[in-house]
């Protein structure tokens, strides 16, 4: 049982990353209609700044964190000038390829500009585990999140009570209607994208640190992880991102502790094979497609 | 206050407005008739920008505003009230208010506007927070209105406010437009409902096939032949 509970635990903040990389997805698919491939690749850019900023200057953390944001962010806005502003409203298709083309011209250059592969990565804090009565807690994991949780505030806080977040959830529930606001459209969908960036670019920070190295592959692997996570909350949905992070992080804190490292990422695609057959909406899908049928269905 | 001169816009090969003129004085309620499909919409999407003319030009107060992006032509006064109202269905009935002001300045003008706009939309005061899908017909057009005068327009450009409301919401909007241009607003209001258009209007142009076709008083309009067999054409038609 303490077992149990510790795996939960740990899945929690684990999963609290994980829930970060989903924020992303969704913000970007809730605003644009559109899969965003290449937000893995473009936050292991952001990632392999940040080495480069450790590497040439000794950085410390805070400004490793920064630098990998930042970068993030910067390639975020040039995945959205290439692939989502060049591409016409309606070639949903087109712009999912070219995602992915860009996706390949990342891992290529970074591939070029680092070629040893795996980098070193420098952990954000180096301490000892908490106990706490039977359990322990890592404290990178703590500090994750926290982290996590204070970003999703700071979100939930600009959707609900600005001027900015209302005209986004506006431009994410009918991007036409939010014109006759007098809402910049192009404008907020170029916001959200930074937005979403600078959340791919912390959460992929703070799993960097936490697992001390780099490698190119790590793009592909936040892109698995947001797009599980998010595919199990229910896409478009910021609630069920963070709740498909969380259960995602959970599964596999059971997995490792029960069948082994190995089947880590495993359960992570047999977890979400589930949802797509069961329950393809995701746990917040099913209401999100009833309100967009309430709102369709008025005359 | 609004001059269209020379308007054409095409979809592809479709070719929707074909060398529109007209004009709207300060004050006046305006009426564009026509069937559905001769342009009366294109047109007025090309006014607030969300299309773009291939050629024409667009003057409002005085200065160009073609090809100008809608939240810029928005930010001079022109307001327009889509077609199918365009309700926020996820979004309450005040967050839907709110966003007709996207475009006005500070928070508190904002409140203070919502009261303006909720002594003379008293039905929605009740349903501030309720979500903009749980409206019916009526009184989302409603609402719709009111968010478009959050937006504090000089001109508010109604098209077809009437389209598929019961006889009396129907009633209740074409009553409600006179009193908007008593309060200092000019409306240029695209009907298919030409009777009840005609009736509160001060001038009227008439859209066929993406060209003016006639135009005058609304008075001398609605006594002219042509518009009555066309507008008793359209009756038998269903």
């Amino acid at each position: 049982m303490v077992d149990f509970i510790q795996n939960c635990l740990d899945g929690i903040m684990l999963g609290s990353s994980y829930a970060l990389l989903a924020i992303g997805f969704t913000l970007i698919f809730g605003v644009m209609r559109r899969l965003n491939l290449s937000y893995g690749p473009s936050i292991m850019v952001g990632a392999f700044v940040g080495t480069l900023v450790y590497l040439e200057f000794k950085a410390n953390a805070v400004a490793i964190a920064a630098a990998t944001v930042v970068g993030a962010v910067i390639v975020g806005i040039y995945v959205e000038r290439l692939c989502f502003r060049a591409i016409r409203r309606g070639a949903a298709v087109a712009s999912m390829v070219s995602s992915f083309v860009i996706w390949m011209q990342l891992e290529e250059i970074v591939t070029v500009v680092f070629p040893d592969r795996t980098y070193f990565f420098p952990p954000m804090v180096t301490a000892d585990p908490i106990d706490l009565g039977p359990f322990f807690f890592k404290v990178e994991y703590i500090v994750m999140f926290a982290v996590a949780a204070v970003m999703t505030v700071l979100l939930h806080w600009l959707l609900q009570h600005t001027r900015f977040g209302l005209a986004l959830r506006a431009v994410s529930e009918d991007p036409r209607a939010a014109l006759f606001m007098g809402i910049n459209v192009g404008a907020v969908m170029f916001l959200a994208f930074v937005i979403a960036s600078a959340f791919g670019g912390v959460a992929a920070y703070l799993i960097v640190s936490a697992d001390g190295q780099i490698t190119p592959l790590f793009g592909l692997w936040a892109t698995f992880k947001g797009l599980i996570a998010m595919m199990l909350g229910g896409m478009g949905s910021i609630p069920g991102a963070i709740l498909g992070g969380l259960l995602l992080g959970v599964v596999e804190a059971h997995s490792i502790w029960y069948l082994g490292t190995e089947y880590r990422d495993l359960s992570a695609y047999f977890l979400l094979f589930l949802f797509l057959v069961f329950r393809p909406g995701g746990l917040m899908g099913q209401l999100a497609v009833e309100r967009e049928l309430a709102a369709t269905r008025r005359v | 206050m609004l001059e269209i001169h020379d308007l054409h816009l095409s979809y592809g090969k479709v070719r929707a407005v074909q060398g529109v003129s007209l004009e709207v004085a300060d004050g006046e309620i305006v009426a564009l008739i026509g069937a559905n499909g001769a342009g009366k919409s294109s047109t007025m999407h090309a006014v607030c920008g969300i299309e773009r003319p291939s050629s024409g030009h667009i003057r409002f107060l005085g200065r160009a505003i073609t090809r100008m992006p809608p939240h810029r032509i928005m930010r001079r006064g022109i307001v327009q009230v889509p077609e199918g109202r365009l309700i926020f269905g996820g979004l309450t009935v005040e967050q839907n208010l709110r966003l007709g002001a996207h475009n006005v300045a500070g928070r508190a003008k904002t409140g203070a506007d919502i009261k303006r706009v909720l002594e003379a939309f008293p039905m929605l005061r009740e349903r501030l927070d309720e979500p903009g899908s749980a409206l019916s017909g009526g009184q989302a057009q409603m609402l719709a209105l009111a968010r478009g005068l959050m937006a504090r327009p000089r001109l508010l450009i109604l098209d077809e406010p009437s389209l598929g409301l019961a006889p009396i919401a129907a009633l209740d909007v074409f009553a409600l437009i006179p009193r908007l241009r008593d309060a200092g607003v000019t409306i240029l209001l695209v009907e298919q409902n030409v009777r009840q258009a005609l009736a509160i209007a001060d001038r009227g142009y008439v859209l066929e096939s993406g060209r003016i076709i006639l135009d005058g008083k609304a008075a001398e309009l609605a006594e002219h032949e042509l518009l009555v067999s066309a507008y008793l054409g359209l009756q038998r038609g269903g």
